[in-house]
């Protein structure tokens, strides 16, 4: 099926299928110091000026939300940066017109806090298309139990890498007991015309690179 | 900003209208009382003050002869403004479901 994809695309694709996810480097660094830097000046101006390390920081349980919630919303005019951190790889595993999701979510994942946490799941269980993909993008250095797990083993990644992974495989996060605070990104992409689930074109998804043979064909 | 939610869709009326309160209340919008649209069609919509700024529950209320229609127009679900790039999102919609 996959013919005139070259070889690179070809092995891409093969270990997507084959291990459930790829972990690159991002492919363009200061997109993701970019996308870093105001959300640092946010949460400076929210929690303490000058703001740590954002792997020293720990925010009281109750504020957690808010603050999470407060820099959600601000990463959204952050989201064609988050594209470029992977353009070409989506490219190669999921298409050339894309849809992606409208807002980039922000993880937090603090030692020892069990309120943020997402047991082992699929997804594809719970209504989105199994023709989605997360872009998963860690803002700190994260391993064990600070990382995420797929089936039976935890992610060591760092900032300046980024994972891409199927939604029907199983996976998840664990307390993390590392005695550091994990931060990490997710955003979901897809083909524009491939089948939508509970997550819907408009609602959920946003068009952002569609052709113009497709735009011709709508008019 | 005028409400517009209706009594053909699925979701409960009152649940449509929290949805599209809300909207206004994140972006700062006065709110106005909604009108329903009946079960039947979208003689409601064609009784509104289409000068005013209307608030809709969603963009799957309206047809694009319908947004030809508004001066201003917002969807609370999709959680957007119409522009000049909704009428293709409509389409898009109309044939991915």
């Amino acid at each position: 099926m996959n013919t005139f994809s070259s070889v690179e695309e070809r092995a891409l694709c093969e270990e997507f299928l084959r291990v459930g996810y790829v972990k690159r480097p991002v492919e363009r660094l200061d997109a993701l110091d970019a996308v870093l830097r105001p959300l640092r000046n946010q949460l400076a101006e929210l929690i303490c000026d000058p703001l740590p390390h954002l792997s020293t920081i720990v925010i009281q349980a109750e504020k957690l939300n808010d603050i999470r919630m407060a820099l959600i919303g601000s990463l959204v005019h952050l989201r064609p940066l988050y594209y470029f951190l992977a353009r070409q790889t989506l490219s190669a595993l999921v298409g050339s017109e894309l849809a992606m999701q409208r807002r980039i979510n922000l993880s937090i994942q603090q030692p020892g806090d069990e309120s943020s946490l997402l047991g082992i799941h699929k997804d594809t269980d719970t209504g989105d298309s199994p023709f989605e993909v997360v872009l998963w993008v860690p803002l700190t250095d994260c391993s064990k139990t600070a990382s995420m797990y797929f089936r039976d083993h935890y992610i060591d990644i760092k900032y300046g890498e980024m994972l891409i992974f199927n939604q029907a495989i199983p996976h998840g996060n664990v307390r993390n007991d590392e005695g550091y605070t994990r931060w990490s990104l997710n955003c979901r992409f897809k083909g524009l015309f491939t089948p939508y689930a509970g997550k819907k074109l408009g609602d959920f998804f946003e068009p952002i690179t569609m052709k113009a043979a497709s735009m011709a064909g709508l008019s | 900003m005028k409400g517009y939610v209706s009594a053909a869709l699925d979701i409960p009326v009152h649940v449509q209208n929290i949805v599209v309160r809300d909207y206004c209340r994140r972006h700062g919008y006065p709110f106005e009382l909604s009108v329903t649209e009946s079960r039947e069609g979208n003689s409601a919509f064609w009784r509104l003050d289409k000068a005013k700024p209307i608030v809709a529950y969603s963009l799957a209320l309206f047809t694009e002869a319908m947004l030809a229609q508004c001066t201003e127009i917002h969807f609370a679900v999709e959680d957007m403004q119409a522009d000049a790039h909704t009428p293709m999102l409509m389409r898009l919609k109309r044939i991915l479901g």
